[in-house]
């Protein structure tokens, strides 16, 4: 009993933490949740972490419902519960709060010099969570193949992402990957 | 998500803010719930494994070109402390794998003054 209510106070702590560190996205913040989930606290399996990554990619809604998953699988529905909470809470109340604030000065130099910091670091862990997430996916060649084509089609090409999971989905399923 | 707080208070107040929240975190809360759940139970069946294998691949190939997107304006600049900023989060966080909180807490920081410095 004390090791759960220690597991959800981790969780909580944890999210809510990196919520605030969370400047890109919860996509941005995928090395540090995979960090923490599979390195650190030893959760699940990298395969684990990219099949999470997976459903939650294909579940309708904000990117940020991976967190769910992930405190679903460590705690059940009340770790599920308290992961979301504790990753949109913070946020939320800021954007709340400060949100007013910020648009009444848009424009303003302190808001160029902060989006102009905030941009290049928010796109340089975007880049950091694709090598983590294929790293966690792609253990297989064919696995490779698909994140390599999957990248290029919806890079050059306007295809719902959704056909092509579907494909991959199919692909696996013929037991290839 | 932060979007839809700002907006539901411009709507509706406090209690806008909630429901636009509550309207958009809910469904998918419920439904990925219940995928968790399904996984938790038939996760080790074979051919869903497989199937999650290939899906899972697909999606690390959507997260790379989201990246590709999103770095499009910036390779497209004169090389700079942006570039530098990048490129240093990316190999600190992606390759070295340092927790994410010593790495923004000095390049958010040296960030924010480059663009100031330069923006002046």
């Amino acid at each position: 009993m004390n090791n759960e209510i220690g597991t959800l106070l981790t969780l909580a702590g944890y999210f809510a933490l990196l919520s605030l560190f969370a400047i890109g996205g919860a996509n941005a913040a995928l090395p540090e949740m995979h960090r923490l989930a599979v390195e650190v606290m030893h959760w699940m399996s990298d395969r684990e972490f990219a099949d999470m990554f997976a459903i939650a990619q294909v579940t309708p809604g904000p990117n940020v419902i991976v967190v769910t998953l992930i405190g679903y699988h460590v705690a059940g529905l009340i770790g599920a519960l308290v992961a979301t909470l504790a990753m949109c809470g913070p946020t939320c109340l800021l954007a709340f709060y400060v949100g007013r604030t910020f648009d009444r000065f848009r424009g303003a130099s302190w808001q160029v010099a902060l989006a102009g910091g905030l941009v290049p670091v928010t796109l340089g862990l975007t880049a950091a969570s694709a090598v983590v997430v294929a790293g966690a996916a792609d253990d297989t060649w064919v696995a490779v193949g698909i994140t390599v084509a999957t990248a290029l089609m919806t890079y050059w090409i306007r295809v719902n992402p959704l056909w092509i999971f579907a494909v991959a989905a199919l692909l696996g399923m013929s037991g290839v990957v | 998500v932060n979007f839809s707080v700002v907006f539901g208070r411009q709507v509706g107040g406090t209690v806008g803010a909630l429901v636009a929240l509550l309207g958009l975190l809910g469904p998918p809360f419920v439904l990925v719930t219940l995928l968790g759940l399904l996984y938790a139970n038939y996760g080790e069946i074979a051919a869903l494994q497989r199937i999650l294998a290939g899906v899972a691949a697909a999606a690390a190939g959507l997260t790379i070109s989201t990246g590709i997107k999103m770095a499009g304006p910036l390779v497209q600049e004169r090389p700079g402390f942006a570039h530098a900023v990048a490129i240093a989060a990316f190999v600190s966080v992606g390759i070295l794998r340092w927790p994410i909180y010593w790495v923004l807490g000095v390049l958010i920081p040296c960030g924010i003054a480059l663009a100031w410095w330069q923006h002046r």
